[in-house]
């Protein structure tokens, strides 16, 4: 797989997702803010049914990536699909969509619940859903308490549960793992693995490269708004036998990945 | 699924926020401080106090408007509160970058914000009904225990001037919500938007007022108070000068722009916080 866009990728990320179907596909997406490109003809494809890691250092690019593909910024120009429906209408994909973006935000002297039932109602899921979720997450004990007397942990897997809200076909999240535990690393590994088992497509942006390693079934490297790599976590591996993720990584960006 | 139902979506969604304490923080200082100000008025008119600015107070107090007179002195410290509610909670969503949350939930941005501000809208006019009724009950039962007679204010004449002014608070009230919102979806920040909304308030229009009088009774802040003012008598007012049906009709084309520019501007928005 080469670092650079390529008519191939599409196809080869087809043939990668168990379905053949792809879950996101961006063809020269980019974002400007001002003078300065955020984003810059980015072209990815993600099979469908896997966990994709989305890595690249800081200002990259990827949370704007990520706003990009929910509808909270316009892209400057190019395109992309996400479950099968254009960005330009967010209503016909988001429904199946779930995301937890940067720092998860809430309303703080609200409960947990509560700010989990507001997204409920506006979402039009129902109640039950609020509690199948807080129990997953753990924090059916503290469901009551308001938010602004969580742990960063806890808030952490609030957001998940936030993101979860929709029984989502395609998960995105944006660092995770921020804030939790190696217990709580553990049981988030364990829970994205488990949505992967039931064909759900997790687009994961995180900078533990050691703990994508162990899940990403393929890989985006994004380095100031580029795709440096876009295809099959093993390929990339692979092709350096014995050098780590993040050895390759850092390779990468020095520009000797060739 | 209709276009109402991810407006009564979002309505119902943001009733649940209704709850935050914040909510009912800024009812009662609406609450309190009006009471405060009907019982304080009701005592220098039933005192005898005199000035310039009570006579015309003190002359109504014994008509079918004397009720409304007395509480409806809070009606600009009303305007304010109701202001900075709808300003702060809308421009929380930025600040505290709960949007995100709410436009993955809700893409279609429009009926979002339809459903949001119906609840606030809801919300604000529930605390200033409490308010004028809390205002009323507090002069009538004051009234009835220092024996000042109080007729008039509960014939059908009072009643019916007493619903007319509360009619066009509502109405006064949907234009400041309505400016409220223009202006935390432009400043998307609370803290600016509340500055915004004071300084506006307070300052622009009142020194326009002072240096081109004919002009500004065209202002939106001076129209939405016209409305009410309207119902008291010549001298409490502010009676609208350019008569009840155009000020009415300015006040509706205020809303019509401030919905308008609201929704082209949010509709756009790149929502990074």
């Amino acid at each position: 797989m080469t670092s650079s866009p390529d008519p191939s990728q599409t196809e080869l990320a087809a043939d990668n997702a168990p379905g053949g179907t792809l879950a996101i596909e961006t063809r020269g997406l980019s974002k400007r803010f001002g003078q300065r490109k955020a984003v810059d003809g980015l072209t990815i494809s993600i099979p469908a049914g896997t966990i994709a890691g989305f890595v690249g250092p800081n200002g990259a690019g990827k949370t704007t990536t990520i706003r990009l593909l929910l509808g909270l910024v316009r892209p400057s120009a190019g395109s992309a699909t996400i479950l099968g429906q254009p960005l330009t209408h967010p209503e016909r994909y988001l429904p199946r969509v779930g995301a937890l973006v940067e720092a998860p935000a809430f309303y703080p002297s609200l409960s947990g619940r509560t700010n989990l039932e507001v997204l409920a109602r506006l979402g039009g899921h129902p109640r039950s859903r609020v509690g199948q979720l807080l129990e997953l997450v753990e924090l059916s004990d503290r469901a009551k308490d308001p938010v602004r007397k969580y742990s960063q942990g806890m808030k952490q897997r609030l957001g998940v549960a936030m993101a979860l809200l929709p029984d989502p076909d395609l998960l995105i999240l944006d660092e995770p793992a921020n804030g939790l535990d190696p217990l709580g690393i553990i049981q988030m590994r364990d829970l994205l693995r488990h949505l992967r088992e039931q064909g759900k497509t997790v687009f994961l942006s995180s900078h533990l490269l050691g703990e994508l390693e162990q899940v990403a079934d393929w890989l985006v490297m994004l380095h100031q708004g580029k795709a440096l790599y876009n295809g099959p976590a093993r390929a990339f591996l692979e092709q350096h036998p014995g050098v780590s993720f993040e050895e390759r990584f850092l390779a990468l960006l020095k520009g000797e990945h060739q | 699924m209709t276009l109402l139902t991810p407006i009564v979506r979002a309505f119902r969604s943001e009733l649940l926020k209704c709850r935050r304490w914040s909510m009912f923080a800024g009812t009662g200082i609406m609450l309190v401080p009006s009471a405060f100000f009907a019982y304080l008025t009701f005592h220098q008119i039933t005192s005898g106090a005199t000035g310039s600015e009570l006579t015309p107070l003190a002359q109504a107090f014994p008509t079918e408007l004397g009720l409304i007179t007395v509480v409806g002195q809070a009606r600009s410290f009303i305007i304010v509160v109701s202001l900075i509610m709808v300003t702060v909670n809308l421009a929380a969503e930025w600040s505290q970058g709960t949007w995100h949350n709410l436009l993955v939930r809700e893409p279609r941005r429009l009926p979002l914000l339809v459903g949001k501000m119906l609840a606030l809208l809801l919300f604000v006019l529930c605390s200033m009904t409490l308010t004028l009724v809390a205002s009323s009950v507090l002069v009538l039962v004051t009234a009835g225990a220092q024996g000042v007679q109080t007729a008039a204010w509960a014939s059908s004449a009072g009643l019916s001037a007493w619903l007319a002014f509360f009619s066009n608070e509502v109405l006064c009230l949907i234009g400041i919500c309505l400016l409220g919102m223009l202006i935390a979806v432009l400043t998307r920040g609370t803290a600016i938007a509340v500055g915004v909304s004071l300084a506006y308030v307070l300052v622009p229009e009142g020194i326009i007022a002072m240096v081109w009088r004919e002009g500004s009774r065209w202002f939106p802040i001076r129209t939405f108070n016209f409305l009410p003012g309207s119902v008291f008598p010549t001298g409490v007012g502010p009676t609208p000068p350019q008569g009840y049906t155009a000020a009415l009709l300015v006040a509706l084309v205020w809303m019509t722009i401030f919905v308008v520019a609201s929704f082209v501007a949010f509709r756009r928005q790149d929502i990074n916080a």
